[in-house]
């Protein structure tokens, strides 16, 4: 198929977005008549909030877009094609199948009713995909016991998409996708065009080579006649060595009819001159007759070997002429074809140039429409990224704004924060951290600070907690914090157990504790028994207890089962029960990031959470003491 | 004071250029989120005529598609305070407190 004259795909890409509909209104004018007329409607206030979401691509448009950019084949006439099986048409159904679960869901939110089986998996694996990126995430899902892992994860997953924050980051990320600023360089389908054109012109010589070629077969053939084995080479051989005998019979034959003639001539003069009174008229008659018939067989005789030997000089010279021809039209033909040849040389040269451009244009298209396909597969994954950064985001900023109000307070209050304190918790923000960059490792999307936690320390620190308690780790910490007050492990253990520095060290346990937890669970996992040791020591409540303080979503999520009736009693009794029930989970929750929290939390209000076991319930997630709760996990 | 019925008006006003703009070719569409979030972010924290004025300048600063608008409201501010001004002065002659009124005068005169 030829393709000839064709327009840039990236014009007509860009035609099919732009397309203007038939109100003779550009976008830009459609667009503010239609904030005109929402202004009037709606108010000022509304329409502005309305702005705030980037539009969604009008649905038209976009498949439009999406027909326009994948196809496999451009003909002649410019019309491209998606032909059954190319790899245009799987990656065609692919964005197609992201860009309509992708509106849905912008259309409808997370509507099971709504969106297809298929759609539902896509969405909610790409959600799982991101949380699972995430280390905290990950760390997470693996603190859930395994017989309910899947159950929770899901509700996780539900939970997010429900979220009203969840929409807008999908519309945000797939109006980028059709963003107009962002239609990409698409292939220039020039390159195809003179492709097409190059080809026809070494097509044509290719069919004009060929029937030359096929010419000089013939001529080849015929010459071959003329081989001497050949029935035409022997004839001519056999001309040639007759010619010379033919040439001299018929110059003899020639001679000698002429001599005939002659001879026949006088006798009929003769004839003519006889005297028919003559006594011996009707002898001589006679005798003369008989010569002219003699002489006229013998002319007979002569003009038959004259005609014998001419036929065989025509014959032979009709062979030595067409032999001729033949040899110069092998001449002809042949400085013909190396003509075409050496014009075919430069063709085959262009197209060979013209394909190169093409392969290159080629495969940069099939790029954009993988570009295309991966930005639509990824909404729900650049969706949840956003989600997840802002949310924790906010609660990180919450939990701060709890820290620095309960430091404030504490401040104006006789129980002031010592310097000890204040040294020994400056120096706790860093304590387990280092720099990236110390080691030239990337940024991680889920941690833009040039900073990641030092793992073998907190580990190291970690395990000296669990075996001797938090003094253990404190009286280093106080060192670090205060070189000059603590100048080696003795005077830091002193003054830890100065009964008159009790009331501050409570509190420093505490904070040691709860930060070394907290970083334990980013980096890594707690054993159950770990945890249960952890939620049975004073100083491990404590630290729950002020954990839970600075997390407001588990906070809600445990006052909604308050309400509910599926706490009874002591919220706190409540708590530590859950923890030494499923230690692993509930401390991951409770000292996680803010990551953990926001991601997780939804599980406890999804009743996921039971007075039982995890593990002891044998993968059952509810009991009867639930009953009340509601989930959506059937 | 600014009321909710002045600030609807200047919430239309930006709508309205907003419209206009685009109509003219002045900003994109892909502006509009960033224009909206400025606009309904500061807003709603105004109250005064002043805080009006110092959000609509950092609002044409920003886009000048606003400059009308702030332009305008400078302009009925400026009004506003040369009409007490006025009567103020008024006020002070009849008092026979002739330098106040003229120091009155003074202060609201351009720098």
């Amino acid at each position: 198929m030829a393709s000839v004259d064709l327009k840039s795909a990236e014009t007509l890409g860009r035609a099919a977005l732009e397309k203007t509909p038939s109100t003779g209104l550009t976008p830009e004018q459609q667009l503010a008549k239609k904030i005109k007329d929402e202004a009037s409607k709606k108010g000022p206030h509304s329409t502005l909030e309305d702005m705030r979401s980037p539009r969604t691509p009008d649905q038209t448009k976009v498949e439009h877009y999406l027909e326009d950019h994948f196809y496999s084949k451009i003909d002649a006439d410019g019309k491209k094609d998606r032909e059954g099986g190319s790899r245009a048409e799987t990656r065609f159904n692919q964005a197609k199948a992201a860009e309509a679960a992708g509106r849905k869901f912008i259309e409808h939110g997370w509507d099971p009713t709504k969106l297809n089986t298929n759609e539902q998996k896509f969405i909610k694996d790409s959600v799982k995909a991101v949380i699972e990126s995430w280390p905290d995430g990950k760390a997470f899902i693996d603190s859930l016991p395994v017989a309910s892992r899947s159950a929770a994860v899901d509700t996780m997953i539900i939970d997010m998409l429900q979220n009203p924050d969840m929409k807008p980051a999908v519309q945000k990320i797939f109006a980028g996708v059709f963003d107009e600023a962002k239609i990409r360089e698409h292939i220039t389908t020039e390159a195809g065009a003179k492709l097409a054109r190059e080809k026809a012109k070494q097509s044509a010589i290719d069919g004009e080579i060929t029937i030359i070629t096929g010419k000089i077969t013939t001529n080849a053939t015929e010459l071959g006649e003329y081989d001497p084995t050949k029935t035409k080479g022997k004839d001519l051989a056999k001309l040639d060595s007759e010619a010379a005998l033919a040439q001299h019979s018929q110059a003899e034959a020639k001679s000698k009819i002429d001599d005939i003639n002659s001879n026949i001539a006088t006798n009929q003069s003769y004839l003519r001159r006889l005297n028919p009174s003559h006594p011996s008229f009707a002898t001589d008659k006679k005798t003369l007759e008989d010569e002219i018939s003699l002489l006229k067989g013998e002319k007979t005789i002569q003009e038959k070997a004259l005609k014998e030997a001419t036929d065989k000089l025509v014959q032979r010279q009709l062979l030595i002429q067409e032999k001729q021809q033949l040899q110069e039209e092998r001449k002809r033909l042949s400085e013909e074809k190396a003509a075409l040849e050496k014009q075919k040389d430069d063709i085959d040269d262009a197209v060979n140039r013209a394909n190169t451009e093409f392969a290159s244009q080629q495969s940069r298209h099939e790029k954009t429409e993988e570009q295309i396909v991966n930005e639509l597969q990824s909404v729900f994954t650049d969706a949840a990224r956003e989600y997840l950064i802002q949310k924790v985001t906010k609660l990180e900023t919450a939990r701060q704004e709890l820290i620095d109000k309960e430091a404030k307070e504490k401040e104006e209050s006789k129980d002031k924060v010592s310097d000890d304190e204040k040294k020994l918790g400056k120096y706790l923000d860093n304590y387990w951290m280092r720099d990236i960059s110390n080691r030239g490792a990337l940024k991680k999307w889920w941690n833009p600070n040039n900073k990641e936690f030092d793992r073998k320390g907190i580990n190291t620190s970690y395990k000296e907690m669990i075996t001797a308690g938090p003094d253990q780790v404190l009286w280093q910490l106080l060192r670090g914090s205060d070189s000059t007050k603590f100048p080696n492990r003795t005077a830091a253990e002193t003054w830890i157990n100065d009964p008159a520095n009790s009331a501050v060290v409570e509190r420093m346990r505490v904070q040691v504790a709860e930060q070394l937890i907290t970083r334990r669970l980013q980096t890594g996992s707690i054993t159950e028994g770990d945890a249960r040791f952890i939620a049975s020591s004073t100083w491990g409540k404590d630290a729950i207890d002020v954990a839970i303080k600075r997390k407001s979503d588990i906070q809600t999520q445990i006052n909604k089962l308050k309400e509910s009736g599926i706490i009874k009693g002591n919220v706190g009794e409540w708590v530590y029960e859950q923890v030494r029930k499923n230690p692993v989970f509930w401390l991951s929750l409770i000292f996680g990031s803010a990551a953990f929290s926001a991601i997780g939390s939804a599980v406890i209000g999804a009743g996921l959470l039971t007075t039982a076991s995890f593990a002891g319930a044998g993968g059952v997630l509810m009991t009867g003491g639930l009953a009340g709760a509601k989930h959506n996990l059937s | 004071m600014i009321d909710e019925a002045y600030k609807t008006n200047i919430e239309q006003r930006i709508v309205d250029a907003i419209a206009d703009a685009l109509e003219a070719g002045k900003i994109q569409e892909s502006q509009l989120p960033e224009i909206s979030q400025y606009v309904l972010s500061q807003i709603n924290k105004i109250t005064t005529h002043d805080q009006l004025i110092g959000f609509l300048s950092h609002l044409s600063l920003r886009w000048n598609i606003f400059h009308h608008i702030a332009v305008e409201e400078e302009g009925k501010l400026k009004k506003v305070v040369e009409t007490k001004v006025a009567q103020d002065m008024v006020r002070l002659i009849n008092q026979g407190d002739t330098n106040q009124a003229v120091n009155l005068a003074e202060s609201i005169k351009p720098q």
